[in-house]
């Protein structure tokens, strides 16, 4: 294996490692946490959640309604 | 091969090496409805929030996921929704970039190609005469749509090509400077332990089992040295603008 990717794979094992706490800490937040927070944020939360659906209406080859474009 | 193994196992179009059948899409849609895939959607915004700290930044790299999720696959017997999503907020952001800059620069090679060699088909397409492609144009429109591949074209080509390079040169620099800072913060803090994982991890040494036997350090020291690496770690991604660590600013003297 050459240093080049010695480097590169040493570095990807450093930010897996770090990140793992904020992931935790991340994926332990209720939905209504998160919702409360995003709302905080100044995020529009039933238009982030007609966004998921669009998603799943997308999978679902149902047509997707247009989803309210945020504020710059 | 189907796209779900018999215990719900998503695949993915990576590993199935196709797109989904309309069939496919509705059943993982189903299966992501069953499993709250829009509360989800709210936690793994939060995280990306949290992580790109603007609105816009955060909304693309959770539309970034939901692709990513398509094509990686999930197991719902392994790991919750949730945090699958967050796992691949996270992996978006920072350490799959390097992936993600290999798999950008291919699809964008795929996308010049196509501009070339699709522009070049539409315009012999235009002409009438797909296997004449060296007519001569006589309309106006047909006179902007070039033949073959101009010069121009194929310099842009080149000159995109280069720009690739360097980005992935930049990149690569870019980690190997971030290595330097951590294994200089590690030194100027007497972190032998720290220092001696790094040293052995790039002599290819990936065993905190072999490190014992090439350092005089244990196991434990080890152990206890990783939060250390990833509160480092931490405090040089929130430096670049990444995101905050719990802890990352603690400056504590500790030598192993």
């Amino acid at each position: 294996m050459s240093k080049r990717n010695r480097d590169e794979e040493l570095w990807e094992e450093l930010l897996d490692e770090a990140g793992e706490a904020l992931i935790e800490e991340a994926a332990a937040v209720s939905v209504e946490q998160a919702e409360k927070e995003l709302a905080e944020a100044g995020f529009d939360v039933a238009a982030e959640r007609a966004r998921a659906e669009a998603f799943l209406l997308w999978l679902e080859g149902t047509p997707v309604p247009a989803v309210p474009s945020p504020p710059k | 091969m189907d796209a779900f193994t018999s215990s719900g196992f998503y695949l993915g179009t990576d590993r199935l090496g196709r797109a989904l059948t309309d069939d496919e899409k509705k059943r993982l849609a189903l299966v992501l409805r069953e499993h709250d895939f829009v509360g989800c959607s709210s936690v793994a915004l939060r995280f990306a929030f949290k992580l790109t700290r603007g609105h816009g930044g955060a909304r693309d790299l959770v539309g970034r996921v939901n692709l990513r999720l398509v094509r990686t696959g999930w197991d719902p017997n392994v790991v919750e929704l949730r945090k699958r999503l967050c796992r691949l907020v996270w992996s978006e952001h920072t350490h799959q970039i390097e992936e993600d800059a290999v798999t950008r620069r291919a699809e964008e090679l795929h996308i010049r190609e196509e501009a070339i060699h699709g522009y070049q088909h539409q315009a012999a397409a235009a002409r009438g005469d797909p296997l004449k492609p060296h007519t001569i144009a006589r309309s106006a429109d047909e006179r902007g749509a070039p033949i073959a591949p101009s010069y121009e074209m194929m310099l842009e080509r080149q000159d995109g090509e280069r720009q690739d390079e360097a980005r992935a040169y930049a990149f690569l620099e870019e980690q190997r400077a971030s290595l330097a800072a951590l294994r200089a913060g590690f030194v100027k803090k007497k972190d032998r332990v720290n220092v001696a994982y790094l040293d052995l991890w790039m002599k290819g040494v990936t065993e905190v089992a072999e490190m014992v036997k090439q350092s005089p350090h244990s196991a434990e020291d080890f152990y206890a040295a990783q939060k250390r690496r990833q509160r480092a770690v931490g405090k040089l991604l929130a430096a670049k603008g990444g995101p905050a660590v719990e802890g990352a600013d603690d400056d504590d003297e500790e030598n192993v």
